[in-house]
C-alpha cells in the first residue's frame, strides 16, 4: 500500500516506534517469564525467596515422567476436553442457526440471554451450580424428587463427577460459541440462502448444504479455541471439585503443585510441557478441519 | 417456465414439511435452552429474598420477604470496596491493554513493517500457554518491584500481555481495512501519527469495542492471579475474590449467599446488556473469513 | 460522530479513574511516629465483629497501636499465611492450628514465646497439655486460645425415644450402632459423618490407629513425635494397623456411616432432619447446629469413647482435633507490641469473654461458663493434646491423596489389595514423601522404633 520506497522505509521506521511499547511489554511479561519458567524447571527451587537455586538437569522432567499423576490428570483433561468441545461446538451450531432464523427483534433479546452464562465470574458459576447439585436439597434434586425420579450424587458419585462439570462448562462457555457461529452466519450472503429457498431447499437442507460447508472455518476457530480452553481450564475444576484427586485434570494438578505444594521448579515444567502438548494437538487439529475446507 | 413451476411446487410441498419438523425443533430447542439458563438465575434471586429456614421448607416458593439479606451481604461482604477495586483496575487495564493491542495490530496491519510477520506468529504462539507458565515468574517480578498486595499488581500484568487472539483479530481487521482511505490520508501528507488518530481508530471501533469488552470480562471474572497476587492486603480484594470469602462465611446461610451471588452478577450482565451491540459488531469484524 | 463518542468515552473514564486513583493507595504495615500498626490474621469470619471489638479496645487501653484484623474462611488460612511468607513475611499476630505449626518452627519463622509459657502454664487447664502441644524442640510457639476437638453430638430425643443408652467404651459404642441399625429396620444411619479424605469420616480409623499407637506403646518412642516411624520391620505394628482397617470397613460395610456426605453441610443435614442419630461434629459449631435444629429436638454431646482396656490400664484417651492458636511471626518489626497483644488475648477477661459471646472452650483456669452444654464440653475434651504429634515434613498431594484413595477402594471393594497390603502401600507413599528432596530438603529419613511395643493380646480384643 505504500508506494514508493521512502514510504516504504517510513512506514517501517514508524511501525516499530508503534510497535516498541507493546513489543517491550510481551517480551517482559511474556517471553521473559517463558525463559524463567525454562531455566526455573532445570533448578530445584521451591518457592520461598531463602530456597536455593541449584541446577540439577532433567531430574524434575523425569519426575514428570515416573512418579508424578501428570499423565493422569492429562488423561482426565483430555477426555474432559474432546467431549465438551463436541458438545459445544454441535450445540453452539444449531443455537446459532436458531438464532440466525428469528426476527430482529427477538434475536436482540434472545442474544443477551443465550450469552448470559458466559460473562458470568467462574466463581459466581461454580458457587451456583454447587447449590444447584447439592445432594437432597438443591435444585435438580427437588425437581427430580417431583417426578419421582431418585437423583444420583452429582458431585459425589463417580460416575457422575465428569458429566457434571461438563454441564457445568458448556452452560458456561456454548454462548461463545454461539456467537461467532452467529456472525459467521450473518456474514453469508443472503442472495445465495433466498435462491436456495426458491429452488425448495428445507431449512435442514440450507443448514447442512450450504450454511455448514461455508462456515468450515469458523468451525475450525471454534473448535481450537474450545480445545485450547478445555485443556488448560481448570478454575471450574478447582472451585467445584477443590482438591478430589479423581478430578485432579493436568490444569489443577499444575496449579496445586505451585501454590498448594509450593514446588515452583516441577510446576514450571509440566506447564512448559502441557503448553508443548496443547500445541502439538491444535495445530494436528488444525491440519485435520483444514483439510475439509472450501476454499 | 412451467416445468419450472410444478418442480418448485413439489419441492416446496416437501420443504413444507420437514420445515415444520424444523420449527418444531428450534422451538423446543429454544425453550429448553432458555429455562436452562435463566431458570439457574431465577432460582438464585428468589432464594436471595428467603432465609435458610424457608428455603428448606419450600425451596421453590416466590417470596420476597427478606431483602435485608442483601444489605447483610453488602456490609458482611464489603461489596462496595470490592466494587470500588474491581472497577479501578478494570477501567485502567483496559484502557491500557486496548491502546497497546491498537498500537502493534496498526503497525502490523497497516504499516506492515519488517518482521510483523515474525511478531504475530510469536503473538499467537503465546495463546497455548496456561497462566501457569507466566505465573510464578510474573509472581517473582512483581515481587521484586515490590508492587506485591497492591492493585498495580494486578493492573500491570493485564495492560502488558496481550493476549495473541486479540491481536490477530484486530491485526486482521485493520489490514482488511479500505486501502483507499488510507492511501487518501497519505495522499494528503499526513504523518503515520495522524493516520493512527484520526482515521484507522475511528474506523475500527467495531474490533475496538469487541477487544475491550473480552477484555473486560477476563480482566473482572479473573480470580486466580489475584488470588495469588493479593495475598496479604484483603482491602484491595476483588470480586471474585471477596465472593469465594463470602461463601466460606456463608455456606448455610444460603439465602445470603445467594443475594451476594446477585450483587455481584449485576455489573457485568449490566454492562453487557448495554453493550451487546458493539460486542457482535466486533466478532463480526474479526471471525468470519473475509 | 463516531471521533465525538470515543472522546466522551474517554473524558469519562478519566473522571472516574481521577476519583478512584486516590483510594487506591494506601495499606500496608509500619510505623508513623510512634505510633504502630499491627497486621492480625484470623479465621473466625463468623465471629469477626467481636474480634473487631476486641482490637478496638486494645487499641483504647494502647492508644499508640492499631490493630488491622483481616480474616479468612477456615479453610484458606493455610494458603493465605504461606502466600503472606513468600511475599514479604508472615503477619505479626495470627491464628494457626498448634499441630500443624512444625515447618514454620523449624525454619525460623515463628518467635517463641518460652517466658510467657514458663509463667502461665500454671493458669492451663488439664496440666497445660494445650501449651506443650506447641512446644517444639524444646521451645513454646502457640499459645492456645481455644479448644477445637471433636466430639460425637446425639439427637436426645431420639435416644429417648428408642431408649438407647448413651455409650461409654468404644464397645458400647459398637453395640448401640447394631441397635440403631436394628431398631430403625435400617431407615437410621447411625453416624453421620462425611468427606473421603479430609472430612470427618477418616477420623473413624485414625482414632482406631491412635489406640493402636497409645496401648502398644509407640507414643512414647521419639520417633512417633515426627511421624517418621519406620514401620517397615514392626510386622506386629503393620498387623494391628491392618485389623484397625478391616475394622473400619466392618463398620462400613455394616452400615455404621456412608460415603455420601460430601460437605460438612450435607452431612449437618442428615442430622438435623433426624436421619441419623449422632454426628461427630467439631465443638465450636455446635451453637450453629442448635439454631438450625431449633426446637424440634435437644443435642447432647459425648467424646469419641475409648476401647474399655484404656481406662483399665488408666492410659490418657485421644481426641480428635487440636487448640487454635496464637502465634507471633520472627519476622514482626513490633514484636512487644505483639507480645503484649498475644498476651491480651489470652487474659482472663478476654478468654471469658470469648467464652460467653462464642461458647467455645477456653484453655484457661480462671474462665468460668455459666451453662452445662459448655461446662461439659470443657471435660469432654480435657486429654485434648495428650498425644501430641509434629510431622516434620510436607507430604506430596499424590501420597496423600493416593493414601485416601487406597483406604476408599478398600472400603468399597474397588480394589484388590488386603488390609495389610493396603497399610504397606500407604506406609511407602509416605517414606517416598520423606525422602523427597526437592519436598523436604536436608536429609530427611524414616527413624527406627526403639521402643519395645506391647503386642500382648488382651490389649487388643476391642479390635477383632
Amino acid at each position: 500500500m505504500f508506494s514508493t520506497k521512502q514510504m516504504r522505509r517510513k512506514a517501517n521506521l514508524w511501525g516499530w516506534i508503534f510497535a516498541t511499547p507493546t513489543v517491550i511489554g510481551i517480551c517482559a511479561f511474556t517471553f521473559y517469564p517463558i525463559i524463567y519458567s525454562l531455566i526455573l524447571s532445570f533448578t530445584n527451587y521451591r518457592s520461598l525467596p531463602t530456597d536455593p537455586m541449584d541446577f540439577i538437569g532433567f531430574k524434575n522432567y523425569e519426575w514428570i515422567f515416573t512418579e508424578s499423576a501428570f499423565f493422569k490428570g492429562l488423561a482426565l483433561s483430555l477426555e474432559f476436553t474432546l467431549i465438551t468441545t463436541v458438545i459445544q461446538t454441535v450445540l453452539g451450531f444449531f443455537m446459532a442457526y436458531m438464532l440466525y432464523r428469528m426476527i430482529p427483534a427477538m434475536q436482540g433479546v434472545y442474544r443477551v440471554i443465550l450469552y448470559l452464562p458466559n460473562i458470568l465470574p467462574a466463581a459466581v458459576v461454580s458457587v451456583m451450580w454447587t447449590f444447584i447439585y447439592e445432594p437432597n436439597y438443591g435444585l435438580l434434586d427437588t425437581l427430580l424428587g417431583l417426578f419421582n425420579i431418585d437423583a444420583p450424587n452429582w458431585l459425589g458419585d463417580p460416575a457422575w463427577k465428569m458429566p457434571s462439570i461438563i454441564i457445568v462448562n458448556t452452560w458456561k462457555h456454548v454462548g461463545l460459541t454461539m456467537i461467532i457461529y452467529f456472525v459467521a452466519m450473518n456474514a453469508i450472503d443472503k442472495q445465495i440462502i433466498e435462491s436456495a429457498q426458491i429452488d425448495g431447499a428445507s431449512s435442514w437442507g440450507i443448514l447442512f448444504r450450504i450454511i455448514l460447508p461455508v462456515t468450515w472455518y469458523t468451525t475450525r476457530i471454534n473448535v481450537l479455541l474450545s480445545m485450547i480452553g478445555g485443556l488448560k481450564s481448570f478454575d471450574l475444576f478447582y472451585l467445584l471439585f477443590k482438591d478430589d484427586p479423581a478430578m485432579r485434570v493436568v490444569g489443577l494438578y499444575i496449579f496445586n503443585t505451585a501454590y498448594g505444594s509450593y514446588v515452583y521448579c516441577r510446576a514450571s515444567a509440566m506447564a512448559l510441557l502441557l503448553a508443548a502438548i496443547i500445541s502439538v494437538l491444535s495445530l494436528f487439529a488444525n491440519k485435520l478441519l483444514s483439510k475439509g475446507e472450501q476454499v | 417456465m412451467n416445468q419450472a413451476k410444478t418442480h418448485n411446487k413439489a419441492a416446496v410441498g416437501k420443504k413444507t414439511a420437514s420445515d415444520l419438523g424444523a420449527k418444531i425443533f428450534f422451538s423446543v430447542l429454544l425453550t429448553v435452552l432458555t429455562v436452562c439458563i435463566i431458570y439457574p438465575l431465577l432460582f438464585t434471586l428468589t432464594t436471595s429474598f428467603k432465609t435458610y429456614a424457608e428455603f428448606l421448607k419450600d425451596p421453590f416458593s416466590i417470596s420476597f420477604a427478606h431483602p435485608e439479606n442483601y444489605s447483610v451481604a453488602l456490609v458482611d461482604g464489603e461489596i462496595i470496596t470490592l466494587l470500588k477495586n474491581s472497577l479501578f483496575v478494570v477501567v485502567i487495564s483496559v484502557i491500557g491493554h486496548v491502546l497497546s493491542v491498537c498500537l502493534i495490530s496498526y503497525a502490523i496491519g497497516i504499516l506492515r513493517f519488517k518482521g510483523s510477520e515474525i511478531i504475530l506468529a510469536l503473538m499467537l504462539s503465546g495463546m497455548f500457554l496456561t497462566s501457569e507458565v507466566t505465573s510464578i515468574p510474573k509472581l517473582i517480578m512483581i515481587r521484586d518491584m515490590n508492587l506485591l498486595n497492591t492493585l498495580w499488581a494486578l493492573i500491570v500484568p493485564y495492560v502488558f500481555s496481550p493476549g495473541g487472539m486479540a491481536v490477530v483479530l484486530m491485526a486482521n481487521f485493520m489490514k482488511r481495512l479500505p486501502e483507499e482511505v488510507i492511501e487518501a490520508s497519505e495522499l494528503d501528507g499526513a504523518g503515520f501519527g495522524h493516520l493512527f488518530f484520526s482515521v484507522v481508530l475511528p474506523m475500527s471501533m467495531p474490533i475496538i469495542a469487541f477487544t475491550a469488552i473480552q477484555h473486560f470480562n477476563g480482566v473482572w471474572n479473573d480470580f486466580m492471579w489475584p488470588l495469588i497476587a493479593l495475598a496479604r492486603n484483603q482491602e484491595v480484594w476483588t470480586i471474585p475474590l471477596g465472593l469465594i470469602r463470602f461463601q466460606g462465611m456463608n455456606n448455610s446461610e444460603y439465602g445470603v449467599l445467594c443475594a451476594g451471588l446477585v450483587l455481584m452478577m449485576l455489573p457485568t450482565v449490566a454492562i453487557y446488556a448495554g453493550f451487546s451491540k458493539y460486542f457482535l459488531e466486533g466478532a463480526a469484524a474479526g471471525a468470519v473469513k473475509g | 460522530m463516531k471521533n465525538s463518542f470515543l472522546k466522551k468515552l474517554t473524558a469519562a473514564v478519566l473522571a472516574a479513574c481521577s476519583i478512584f486513583a486516590v483510594s487506591a493507595c494506601g495499606g500496608g504495615t509500619g510505623t508513623r511516629g510512634n505510633k504502630v500498626k499491627l497486621e492480625f490474621v484470623h479465621y473466625w469470619p463468623e465471629h469477626a465483629t467481636l474480634l473487631k471489638e476486641i482490637c478496638r479496645e486494645y487499641s483504647a487501653e494502647n492508644p499508640d497501636v492499631t490493630i488491622t484484623p483481616t480474616n479468612v474462611p477456615y479453610s484458606n488460612i493455610e494458603s493465605q499465611l504461606m502466600n503472606m511468607l513468600r511475599s514479604g513475611g508472615l503477619p505479626d499476630v495470627f491464628c494457626y492450628w498448634s499441630n500443624a505449626c512444625y515447618n514454620l518452627a523449624k525454619d525460623g519463622y515463628l518467635a517463641n514465646i518460652d517466658e510467657f509459657a514458663e509463667q502461665e502454664k500454671a493458669n492451663y487447664v488439664n496440666d497445660a497439655f494445650s501449651l506443650e502441644d506447641g512446644k517444639i524442640n524444646g521451645h513454646y510457639y502457640a499459645a492456645p486460645f481455644r479448644a477445637s476437638g471433636y466430639v460425637i453430638v446425639y439427637n436426645k430425643k431420639m435416644f429417648q425415644d428408642y431408649n438407647w443408652k448413651v455409650p461409654e467404651t468404644l464397645e458400647e459404642l459398637e453395640t448401640l450402632c447394631y441397635d440403631v441399625i436394628e431398631d430403625s429396620a435400617g431407615e437410621l444411619t447411625p453416624l453421620a459423618v462425611y468427606g473421603t479424605s479430609s472430612g470427618t469420616m477418616m477420623q473413624i480409623k485414625s482414632t482406631f490407629d491412635a489406640y493402636v499407637n497409645i496401648l502398644s506403646g509407640l507414643v512414647k518412642d521419639p520417633a512417633y513425635y515426627c511421624n517418621r516411624q519406620d514401620a517397615s520391620k514392626e510386622s506386629g505394628l503393620q498387623q494391628l494397623y491392618a485389623d484397625s482397617l478391616v475394622k473400619f470397613k466392618k463398620w462400613y460395610d455394616a452400615g455404621f456411616f456412608t460415603l455420601d456426605p460430601q460437605t460438612r453441610d450435607n452431612a449437618q443435614k442428615e442430622f438435623t432432619n433426624g436421619k441419623t442419630p449422632m454426628i461427630l461434629f467439631n465443638n465450636n459449631n455446635l451453637d450453629v447446629l442448635q439454631a438450625t435444629i431449633g426446637e424440634d429436638f435437644r443435642i447432647g454431646a459425648i467424646s469419641f469413647p475409648a476401647p474399655e482396656i484404656v481406662a483399665e490400664l488408666n492410659l490418657n484417651t485421644f481426641t480428635n482435633g487440636t487448640f487454635d492458636s496464637i502465634f507471633i511471626a520472627k519476622s514482626s518489626r513490633h514484636y512487644d507490641v505483639a507480645l503484649d497483644f498475644m498476651k491480651y488475648l489470652m487474659s482472663d477477661e478476654v478468654q471469658q469473654k470469648w467464652a460467653q459471646r462464642t461458647r467455645s472452650v477456653s484453655l484457661k483456669k480462671n474462665v468460668v461458663y455459666d451453662n452445662d452444654e459448655q461446662r461439659n464440653m470443657a471435660t469432654l475434651l480435657s486429654q485434648l493434646g495428650a498425644y501430641p504429634q509434629k510431622a516434620d515434613f510436607t507430604m506430596s498431594t499424590d501420597a496423600s491423596s493416593g493414601n485416601y484413595t487406597l483406604v476408599n477402594n478398600y472400603l468399597t471393594n474397588a480394589s484388590n489389595y488386603t488390609a495389610l497390603e493396603v497399610v504397606q502401600k500407604g506406609f511407602e507413599n509416605t517414606v517416598k514423601s520423606v525422602t523427597d528432596k526437592i519436598l523436604n530438603p536436608g536429609n530427611l529419613q524414616m527413624i527406627e522404633i526403639t521402643t519395645t511395643l506391647d503386642y500382648s493380646e488382651n490389649r487388643y480384643t476391642w479390635l477383632k
